[in-house]
């Protein structure tokens, strides 16, 4: 199976369409999971409950919305943050405001980088085209094989 | 007087001495003429018997030549008057002598010429009647021869015995004539001792009479130079009131020499009333003969003087008082510092007394020395009752008494107590809460002497104490209430616009979808209706954003450091003409660099949202001019933004500031009436001030302040 590129969580599903559009105008990616929360999430990334059967292979990139039902963006972060498996996926956290009193937590626990989401369509599709180029083609990873 | 006796007394004894020696030179005199006279009465005792012998002898050569020759003129020696001669002779030779032996010798010398005298009658008469042979046989007898030899015989035994005499005699005169010249002589050389004595005497006492004489003079004028350099006037007046004695200060009081007040007396120089008192004074001095202590208050070149005069009776020679004497000394600085010490005294009394506070002191034991009036108000008693009698431990509960022994030792030792709460116990046995501090006075010794307390009734103090706990319960209730409120509001205010901005996200990006993607199918209209719908949703989205700063602001803690003011303001027009992406018109001015401190964070949107506003509100101005500014003045920083904009109705200026304020429309210019509300928390977070002026179509100035620190 291809390698998931990006893994989307994101529980707004309009967010979720809007990004994907975003991410598939740029051209850059082609295989991107979106999940709806962070539980999901963990177990997508650990192979666990109803993903339980998946291939193990980490994504690329995973972006993450800070404000999600039942596991948030920063429960899942710290997570994978503190596990030394998947501490070296590049995490982006997804953010309404500029002003989330939560942008500090997550550096503190050792986020890649942050992006808000404009409210327009042209400056999202825009932000997250640059996001996208940047952690898919520019950022080399650290423990690339 | 002394020397006056002795020096009498000298001379009498040289008078006596001189008479002395007078008397006994007048008794040597007449002891020398005595024995001159004895001389010559010797001499006349020999030259009278002499004479006697002489004329004895002729008697019997008288007869014998009348017996040779007949011839009777020689028998004239036999008349009777050459005999009576011869015995008066005899009888004066007899008054010269004294001694019985002479006398007896004498009478025998004139029986003697009796015989003689007898035999020559014989003779004659035998011649004349017997003849001239008879007469020669009796002359041939030879017996007047006899009678002859022995009249020499008895002469010369008279002369030797005066001779004799005359020789003891002048042996004892020489004898005297010595003695005298040896008492004259001690007398003369007595009076001379007597006289170098008194003279010694006299002399040294003329020197120390001049000794004291200086020494007199001497202190005479150093009486003079006291009595006239002393700042005391000093004055003697006789029995009449007459100034017999003024000095100089006393005369300069009263603008005059002391000549010119001698003879004076007080009704001359002061009014009558003083004159009056004054000679009360010096009579009853004269009269009881004692020393007075007096004090006047005179009229003195227009100001009353006070003096206070020592007056002491002045004696004659016989103990007699004569005079009054008088050192007055100007008491009135004195007696004004006096009196102000007495007011300043009364005053502290009253202060003491009337304070709004206790007051009183205990000594040593603890008893209760003095206490003011408001303490004794407070206890209900009187001073009376209180001071010397009651100690401070009467006056407090059992629980103060047992604490009081300890704290009071203790006060002793270190001077000072402060801040100890008792409860009092009244007369009436109601109590109040006092607080107490004292300070320890201690003697010249440092042996502790009283206390000075000070005692404050903090009943209310501790009702208000209860009140303010219980207030302070309530308040930090309320504060946790509100705290809590705030989390909530904040939490509130985040996931309002965290979840309000998904939804603006949604319509906005899906009607750029519908416009893009969908282009074909969509009339102009429905183009224009779409640009509408994603207008108000970015509209909406930035309000958001702005309540979100408004929000943040006021739970931000301000972080001052030092920001220099003016380079800031023009790093901010930079980012502006970034944002504007270079089109910008206006043209920004700059004051020289300013520095205060400040949050720069918090700073930062002051500056880039008044700025921005100075640039949209004067972007419709064809030269668009901004300049940043400041002043200082009265320990705030001013800095303002003054723009030729748009500008503002003054009557309206104070809705500038508030909230969703505005004053242009949107049409005019966009805007969501938050930027000058965050502005305003801001500055009035750092502790300053904001205000505007402006005139419609002039422009507009933005002030801030930033306190000096």
């Amino acid at each position: 199976m291809e390698q998931i590129e990006i893994l989307l969580v994101e529980d707004n599903v309009y967010d979720a369409e809007l990004t994907i559009q975003a991410l598939r105008e740029g051209n850059i990616v082609n295989n991107i999971v979106h999940l709806k929360d962070g539980a999901d999430a963990l177990d997508f990334i650990y192979c666990e409950g109803s993903y339980a059967g998946r291939q193990h292979s980490h994504p690329k990139l995973i972006l993450l919305d800070i404000k999600m039902p039942k596991v948030t963006g920063i429960e899942v972060l710290e997570k994978l943050k503190a596990d030394d498996k998947t501490k070296e996926i590049p995490i982006v956290m997804l953010t309404s405001s500029n002003l989330d009193p939560d942008i500090e937590k997550c550096y503190a626990l050792g986020v890649n980088s942050y992006v808000v989401k404009p409210v327009g369509f042209d400056d999202f599709t825009k932000a997250v085209n640059q996001l996208g180029i940047y952690w898919m083609m520019v950022n080399t990873r650290a423990s690339h094989k | 007087m002394q020397i006056i006796r002795t020096v009498t007394f000298g001379f009498l004894l040289v008078i006596a001495v001189l008479t002395t020696a007078i008397v006994s030179t007048y008794y040597n005199t007449r002891n020398v003429l005595d024995a001159n006279s004895l001389i010559a009465h010797t001499q006349k005792v020999l030259y009278s018997s002499e004479e006697i012998v002489a004329q004895s002898t002729p008697i019997a050569t008288g007869y014998r030549t009348y017996l040779i020759t007949g011839d009777t003129n020689y028998l004239k020696p036999h008349d009777p008057k050459p005999i009576n001669n011869l015995y008066a002779k005899v009888d004066t030779l007899s008054t010269y002598v004294t001694s019985p032996s002479q006398k007896a010798r004498i009478d025998t010398l004139r029986d003697m010429i009796g015989h003689r005298i007898l035999y020559a009658d014989t003779a004659i008469s035998l011649i004349q009647n017997q003849g001239r042979q008879a007469a020669v046989a009796f002359v041939s007898l030879n017996g007047s021869k006899k009678i002859l030899d022995e009249i020499r015989r008895l002469v010369n035994e008279i002369q030797a015995e005066e001779k004799g005499m005359l020789a003891i005699r002048q042996k004892t005169e020489a004898l005297q004539q010595r003695a005298y010249y040896t008492v004259f002589l001690g007398l003369v050389v007595l009076i001379f001792v007597i006289l170098i004595a008194l003279y010694l005497f006299i002399l040294n006492n003329i020197k120390a009479r001049a000794n004291a004489e200086t020494e007199l003079r001497d202190s005479r004028n150093l009486l003079h130079a006291i009595i006239n350099n002393t700042s005391s006037n000093i004055f003697i007046k006789d029995l009449e009131g007459r100034y017999v004695l003024v000095n100089s200060p006393m005369a300069a009081l009263f603008g005059k020499k002391p000549s010119q007040i001698v003879g004076l007396t007080d009704y001359d120089i002061v009014p009558e009333h003083v004159a009056t008192k004054v000679r009360d004074d010096d009579k009853m001095v004269a009269i009881t003969a004692q020393l007075r202590e007096v004090e006047d208050d005179v009229p003195m070149q227009g100001e009353i003087r006070s003096y206070i005069t020592a007056k002491f009776p002045i004696y004659d020679d016989k103990g007699v008082v004569k005079g009054v004497c008088g050192v007055t000394t100007d008491i009135t600085q004195r007696k004004q510092a006096e009196k102000k010490l007495k007011d300043a005294l009364t005053d502290v009394q009253d202060l003491y007394n009337h304070a709004p506070c206790g007051y009183h002191s205990l000594n040593e034991s603890g008893i209760i020395t003095e206490i003011n009036d408001t303490e004794l108000k407070w206890l209900g008693y009187t001073r009376k009752e209180v001071v010397n009698k009651m100690r401070f431990t009467d006056l407090i509960t059992t629980e103060g008494k047992t604490k009081f022994p300890q704290l009071f030792q203790q006060f002793k030792e270190l001077g000072h107590i402060e801040g100890v709460q008792y409860e009092m116990v009244r007369k009436d046995g109601s109590s109040f809460h006092a607080m107490l501090s004292a300070t320890a006075i201690f003697d010249e010794q440092g042996k502790f002497s009283h206390s000075r307390t000070t005692i404050h009734d903090i009943s209310e103090l501790k009702q208000a104490e209860q009140m303010r706990e219980s207030l302070n319960q309530l308040l930090a209730q309320q504060v946790s209430q509100l705290e809590e409120a705030n989390a909530e509001l904040n939490a509130f205010t985040y996931s309002a616009s965290h979840d309000l901005r998904a939804p603006l996200r949604a319509i906005s990006s899906f009607a750029s979808l519908l416009y893009r993607d969908h282009n074909t199918v969509l009339t102009e209209d429905g183009k224009r209706l779409l640009d509408i719908i994603r207008g108000n949703a970015k509209k909406m989205a930035q309000l958001i954003d702005d309540l979100l700063i408004y929000s943040r602001i006021g739970r931000a803690a301000v972080n001052t450091a030092e920001v220099e003011m003016v380079g800031f303001a023009e790093s901010i027009t930079e980012e502006l003409r970034d944002a504007y992406n270079n089109n910008l018109k206006a043209k920004f001015t700059f004051s020289e660099p300013h520095r205060v401190h400040c949050d720069k964070v918090l700073v930062r949107q002051v500056l880039l949202n008044l700025l921005g506003n100075a640039v949209k509100y004067s972007s419709k101005n064809p030269n668009p001019q901004i300049h940043f500014g400041w002043y200082h003045v009265n320990r705030e920083n001013v800095f303002y933004v003054k723009d030729n904009g748009a500008g503002f109705d003054m009557r309206y200026a104070d809705k500038l500031f508030g909230v969703f304020q505005r004053l242009h429309s949107d049409v005019e210019f966009e805007g969501t009436g938050v930027g000058l509300a965050i502005v305003a928390r801001i500055v009035q977070k750092h502790g300053g001030r904001v205000w505007a002026e402006g005139k419609p179509d002039e422009g507009a100035t933005f002030y801030f302040t930033i306190p000096d620190n």
